[in-house]
C-alpha cells in the first residue's frame, strides 16, 4: 500500500512531464481558421478555401477617416497613406492620389494600344482618324476641355479614356485630390496587408499598426478613424471572444470554487478538483500536437468546453465520501459507475473524432483524450494525495434530489407529454431545425457588417458573393478564355442582369489578345499619311500629332505586356488576386458587382460554351452547403457514437432495460432542447451541436448516478449530493458563458446550461419511475 | 444753408476719393456680394498650341443668388452648362448629363473660380486659392492662384477683371501657355 501512492504520483509526474516536454518542445498553436474549413475534394471548396486564406479580397483592409473638415480629413489621409506605405505590415496602400495612381496610369499610358478594347486596323484609317479629330476639336472647346488636352497630341484616338470607361465605375468619388465617400465625410483609403486574412493574430498586429500612425499623423484630434474587411473580422472576432471568454471564465471560476467550498468544507479537496481536468488538458493538448502537428486556437477554446465533464469526476468522488472513509474506499464503491461516466464520454467523442473537419476531428482527439486522463486521475492519483481518513466529510445539504424526484414523480407525465410535444414538433420542422448561415456564426455585433457595407460600396470594392470562376491549365489559357466570357458579361450587363465585373485580363490582357492589337497598328509611313489627310480642313498644326506617332512606332515595335512589368503599380495585386493557379491548374476569377437577377445569370452561365469550362459560384450559398454537409456528417458520427454508448452500457450494466433507462433521460432532454430552440425560431449550428454532445456526456452521469442507487438507502444523500454539486458547477460555468453577447459563446453557455438542467429533472423524474417500477416488480 | 452745401460737396468729393482710393479684396467680395442676379453676352476666345488659330465661342451667361449659374452656348454649336448647388448639368446635342462636384475636384475649382466671385463668397475663394486684388473700384484685377497641386498643373492663374460690382473678363491661364479669354458685355 505503501508502494501504491509514490508509483501512481511517479506515472503521473512522467506523463505531466512528457506532455508538458512536447508542447514546449513541438506544439505550434496556429489562428488559421481553414481548419474548420474544407480539407478536401471539389474545386469550388478548394477554391473558397484558397480565396478565404490568402486571396486579395481577404487581405483588403477598407478603411474610412471621419470627423470635421473635408480638406483636414484629406491631409491626414495623404499622411496616413504615407505612413502606410513605409510600414513593410502593408504590401499596398492607396487613396486615390496622385502618387498612388501615377504609376499605375504610367503603365496604361504607355501600354495603351495593348490595353485599349478599341485597338483595331480600322481604328487608324484616314476615315476614323478624321473623325476622332473632329471629335477632339469639340472637347478642346468643352468645358473639360483643360483636363482633356494633356494627353491629346499622344493619344488623340482616346485610347486611355476608353481603357478608363472599364475601370470608372470601381473608382470612389475623389476631393482635394483623394477618395472620399460621396457625401464628403468621409475620406477613404484601400490597405493590402501582408498577413493573409484568416491569422486573426498577425492582423490585430497590423490593425494596432493602422491605429498607432493615424494616432501621430492624422491633422485634427477630432477624426477618428474607420477600419473593415475580412482580417479585422478575424482579429475583431478574436478580441471579442477572449474579452468576453476571460471575463467570464472569471466569474464562472469563482462561483464553481464557492459551489466547492461550501460543500467540501476544506480548501484541499477544493484544489485537487482541478487536478484531473488540468491533467487531462496538458495531456489532450500534447495528443493533439502529436497526431496533427499543430494545435488550432479554436480547438482549445472549445476543446476546454467538451471537456469540462471531467470537472464532475472529482466531485462525485468528494461528495460521496462518508465520515472518517479513506478516498480509496469511496472509489471503491463509486468507480464502477464513474468508469461507466468516463467511457460513454470517450465514445461520444467518436462523432467528432471522425469529422473529416479537422477543427472538429482536433476537438475529438482533445476531448477524448483529455476525458480519459481525467478519469484515470482521479481513479489513481487523487486517493494518493488527497487528505487521509481524518478530513471532515462534506456538508449535508439542506435538500435531497432524490426525494424531490419520487415527490414529483406523480407529475412524470408532464415530461412525458413534453417529450411527445418535442417530438412531435421536430418532426414537423424536420427542415428548419439547422441553421447553416455561416453570418450567424459571426460573434460580431450587425453594426460592424453595416459599416462593411457602408465602406464597400463607397469604395466601389465587390463584394464577392458571386463569382464566375474560368479553368485552365495555363495563366495565358485561362486569361484568354476569360476574355471570351468577358464578351458575354458585358452583353448580360447591358440586359441589366448584373451591374458590372472584373477581371484580370482587363489590366493584362491575354498574349494572344495582346498580339493581335498590336499587329493592327499602321507602319510609320501609312500612319503619317492617313494623319495627313485626315488632318486637311481641320485647324491643327501640321506637326501636332508627332507624339502620337512616335508613340504608335515604338507600340509596334515593342514587347507585349508581362505581369513583371506591373510590380509596384498595385496592378499586378489586383491580376494576382483575380488569377490563382494550384497544382498546374489556372483559375481566372470575375467578381460579379451588383447581381440583379440572380436566377437568370444562373441559367446564363449554363449556356455559356462548354469549352470555356466556366462556373458559375455562389459563395455564400456554397460555405453554407459545406457547413450543413458538415453538420450532417458530425450528426452521423454522433449517431455512430450513440450506438458505441449503447452498447457500453449494456455491457457495464448487463441489463437491456436499465442501460435503456439511462439514455432515456438525456436523450429526452435534447430533444426538449433542440425543440426549444426550433420553437423560438432559431436553428442549431455546428456549435450547438458540440454543445449537445456535452451535454451527452454530463446528462448521462446523472442518470448512471441516480441509477446506481435505490431510495431510501444511505447512499441517497450522497447521490444527491453528488449531483447538486455536478449540476450546479456546470450550471455556474455554462450559465455565465449564456449571458455573453457573442452568439457563439452564448450559444454553447445556454444549449449546456438548458441541456443539462433538463437531463437533471428527467433523470431524477423518470428515473425514479425506473426504479420504482423494478421494485415494484 | 451756404455751410451745409459745402458739406454736402465735401462729403461727396470725400466719398469719390474714398472710391478711387486703395481697393482690397474684402471690400470687392462685399460689393459683388450685392448683386442678386445678372445676365450678360460674353464671346470668349481659346488659344490651343495644337491649333493654327484660336477657337471662338459666344453665348449668354447668367448668375442667380445664391449657387446658381448658367452658360448658354449659342456659337460654334449649341451647349447648356448649369450649375446649382452642389450639381453639373451639361446639355448637348440634346443629352443631359448631371454629375456632382464633389467628384471632380478640378471643374468644381473653376467653377468656384466664377461663381464664388459672383457670390462675393471670399471665404470659398481663398480656401481654393491664393487671392491677389489690384487696381481701384472702377477698374479692379482679380488674380486667383489654385492652393490644389494637381489643380495647379492644369490651371496656372485665373485673372477677373471688373468694375465696380460687374465682372468684366475672365483669362484662364494654362502652365502650357494655352489660354482662354471670356469677355463679357454688359448692356447699360
Amino acid at each position: 500500500m505503501r508502494l501504491y501512492p509514490r508509483a501512481a504520483l511517479l506515472a503521473w509526474f512522467a506523463l505531466v512531464a512528457a506532455s508538458g516536454w512536447w508542447i514546449a518542445r513541438h506544439a505550434v498553436f496556429t489562428n488559421d481558421l481553414t481548419a474548420f474549413l474544407p480539407a478536401s475534394s471539389g474545386r469550388a471548396e478548394r477554391l473558397l478555401v484558397e480565396q478565404l486564406r490568402s486571396g486579395g479580397a481577404s487581405r483588403t483592409m477598407l478603411v474610412a477617416i471621419e470627423g470635421g473638415e473635408p480638406a483636414q480629413l484629406a491631409r491626414s489621409s495623404r499622411e496616413l497613406a504615407r505612413a502606410l506605405a513605409a510600414d513593410r505590415r502593408f504590401e499596398y496602400v492607396t487613396n486615390g492620389a496622385a502618387e498612388y495612381i501615377q504609376p499605375a496610369r504610367e503603365l496604361t499610358i504607355g501600354n495603351r494600344y495593348l490595353l485599349s478594347p478599341a485597338v483595331t486596323a480600322e481604328r487608324f484609317s484616314e476615315e476614323s482618324l478624321r473623325q476622332a479629330l473632329r471629335e477632339n476639336l469639340e472637347q478642346i472647346g468643352s468645358f473639360a476641355g483643360m483636363a482633356f488636352k494633356a494627353t491629346l497630341v499622344r493619344d488623340p484616338t482616346g485610347e486611355l479614356r476608353k481603357i478608363a470607361e472599364g475601370a470608372a465605375q470601381s473608382a470612389p468619388a475623389s476631393r482635394h485630390g483623394v477618395w472620399f465617400s460621396a457625401d464628403g465625410k468621409r475620406a477613404l483609403l484601400l490597405a493590402q496587408t501582408a498577413a493573409s486574412g484568416i491569422d486573426a493574430v498577425l492582423q490585430q498586429d497590423t490593425l494596432d499598426a493602422m491605429g498607432a500612425a493615424f494616432a501621430l499623423t492624422r491633422a485634427d484630434p477630432n477624426q477618428s478613424l474607420l477600419v473593415s474587411g475580412p482580417g479585422v473580422f478575424a482579429a475583431r472576432t478574436r478580441a471579442a471572444i477572449r474579452q468576453d471568454a476571460r471575463w467570464l471564465t472569471g466569474v464562472a471560476s469563482m462561483l464553481v470554487v464557492l459551489v466547492l467550498v461550501f460543500v467540501y468544507r476544506s480548501p484541499g479537496a477544493v484544489a485537487l478538483s482541478a487536478l484531473p481536468v488540468l491533467t487531462g488538458l496538458l495531456v489532450g493538448v500534447a495528443a493533439v500536437s502529436l497526431v496533427f502537428g499543430s494545435v488550432h486556437g479554436i480547438t482549445l477554446a472549445f476543446g476546454i468546453t467538451l471537456i469540462g465533464e471531467a470537472v464532475d469526476y472529482p466531485s462525485y468522488v468528494f461528495t460521496q465520501r462518508r465520515s472518517g472513509e479513506s478516498l480509496l474506499e469511496v472509489l471503491g464503491r463509486v468507480w464502477p459507475t464513474l468508469r461507466l461516466a468516463v467511457l460513454t464520454t470517450v465514445f461520444g467523442s467518436l462523432a467528432l473524432l471522425l469529422s473529416s473537419l479537422q477543427g472538429l476531428s482536433q476537438l475529438g482527439v482533445l476531448s477524448m483524450v483529455g476525458v480519459l486522463v481525467a478519469g484515470l486521475v482521479t481513479r489513481w492519483v487523487l486517493p494518493a494525495v488527497a487528505p487521509g481518513r481524518s478530513a471532515p466529510p462534506p456538508r449535508r445539504l439542506p435538500f435531497s434530489l432524490v426525494r424531490a424526484g419520487l415527490a414529483v414523480r406523480r407529475a412524470a407525465w408532464v415530461l412525458w407529454i413534453l417529450l411527445v410535444a418535442a417530438l412531435a414538433l421536430l418532426v414537423w420542422r424536420h427542415d428548419r431545425i439547422w441553421d447553416d448561415d455561416i453570418g450567424h456564426l459571426s460573434p460580431l455585433p450587425e453594426s460592424v457588417r453595416e459599416l462593411d457595407g457602408q465602406l464597400r460600396a463607397a469604395l466601389r470594392a465587390p463584394n464577392v458573393r458571386y463569382l464566375l470562376m474560368v479553368s485552365a491549365t495555363s495563366r495565358e489559357a485561362a486569361l484568354a478564355r476569360s476574355e471570351r466570357v468577358a464578351l458575354s458579361l458585358q452583353d448580360w450587363a447591358g440586359k441589366g442582369v448584373l451591374e458590372g465585373f472584373d477581371l484580370a485580363a482587363r489590366y493584362l490582357p491575354s498574349a494572344q489578345t495582346q498580339e493581335r492589337r498590336r499587329a493592327a497598328l499602321p507602319e510609320p509611313e501609312t500612319l503619317r499619311r492617313s494623319l495627313a489627310k485626315a488632318q486637311q480642313g481641320l485647324p491643327y498644326r501640321a506637326d501636332a500629332f508627332a507624339p502620337f506617332q512616335q508613340e504608335v512606332e515604338a507600340a509596334r515595335r515593342g514587347p507585349l505586356l508581362a505581369l513583371e512589368d506591373m510590380r509596384g503599380t498595385g496592378l499586378d495585386l489586383k491580376v494576382q488576386s483575380l488569377l490563382l493557379s494550384s497544382e498546374g491548374e489556372w483559375q481566372a476569377l470575375i467578381p460579379l458587382r451588383g447581381v440583379r437577377d440572380a436566377a437568370k445569370l444562373e441559367s446564363l452561365a449554363r449556356s455559356l460554351p462548354a469549352d470555356l469550362q466556366t462556373t458559375l459560384l455562389d459563395l455564400k450559398s456554397e460555405s453554407d452547403r459545406l457547413i450543413g454537409g458538415y453538420r450532417a456528417q458530425t450528426l452521423a458520427f454522433a449517431g455512430v457514437g450513440a450506438l458505441a454508448i449503447a452498447i457500453l452500457l449494456y455491457a457495464g450494466l448487463r441489463d437491456v432495460r436499465r442501460a435503456l433507462w439511462v439514455m432515456l433521460p438525456v436523450y429526452a432532454a435534447i430533444a426538449m432542447t433542440v425543440a426549444g430552440f426550433v420553437a423560438l425560431g432559431s436553428g442549431l449550428s455546428l456549435f450547438h451541436l458540440v454543445s449537445l454532445l456535452l451535454v451527452l456526456g454530463v446528462g448521462l452521469n446523472y442518470a448512471l448516478f441516480f441509477n446506481q442507487k435505490e431510495a431510501g438507502t444511505e447512499s441517497e444523500q450522497e447521490t444527491s449530493r453528488a449531483l447538486s454539486v455536478c449540476f450546479l458547477t456546470t450550471l455556474a460555468a455554462f450559465g455565465c458563458l449564456a449571458t455573453s453577447r457573442i452568439p457563439v459563446l452564448s450559444a454553447i453557455g445556454l444549449t449546456v446550461s438548458i441541456g443539462c438542467a433538463l437531463s437533471l429533472l428527467n433523470a431524477m423524474v423518470l428515473g425514479q419511475v425506473s426504479a420504482r417500477a423494478r421494485s415494484a416488480a | 444753408m451756404k455751410r451745409a452745401l459745402l458739406a454736402m460737396v465735401a462729403g461727396v468729393a470725400l466719398q469719390a476719393a474714398a472710391q478711387e482710393g486703395p481697393w482690397d479684396f474684402a471690400q470687392l467680395m462685399a460689393q459683388l456680394a450685392q448683386v442678386q442676379a445678372s445676365k450678360a453676352r460674353y464671346s470668349e476666345v481659346k488659344r490651343v498650341a495644337v491649333l493654327r488659330e484660336p477657337l471662338h465661342f459666344s453665348g449668354t451667361l447668367s448668375y442667380a443668388r445664391p449657387a446658381r449659374i448658367e452658360k448658354h452656348q449659342a456659337l460654334p454649336f449649341k451647349e447648356v452648362i448649369r450649375v446649382d448647388g452642389e450639381v453639373l448639368t451639361v446639355e448637348r446635342e440634346g443629352k443631359t448629363q448631371s454629375v456632382a462636384l464633389q467628384g471632380v475636384s478640378l471643374i468644381a475649382t473653376l467653377v468656384e473660380s466664377l461663381r464664388a466671385t459672383l457670390a462675393g463668397d471670399g471665404s470659398e475663394l481663398e480656401r481654393l486659392y491664393a487671392v491677389k486684388v489690384e487696381g481701384t473700384r472702377q477698374r479692379w484685377t482679380l488674380r486667383l492662384t489654385p492652393r490644389d497641386f494637381e489643380v495647379a498643373g492644369v490651371v496656372k492663374s485665373v485673372v477677373i477683371a471688373g468694375s465696380g460690382s460687374r465682372v468684366a473678363r475672365i483669362e484662364i491661364l494654362e502652365p502650357g501657355g494655352d489660354s482662354s479669354v471670356m469677355t463679357i458685355h454688359h448692356e447699360s
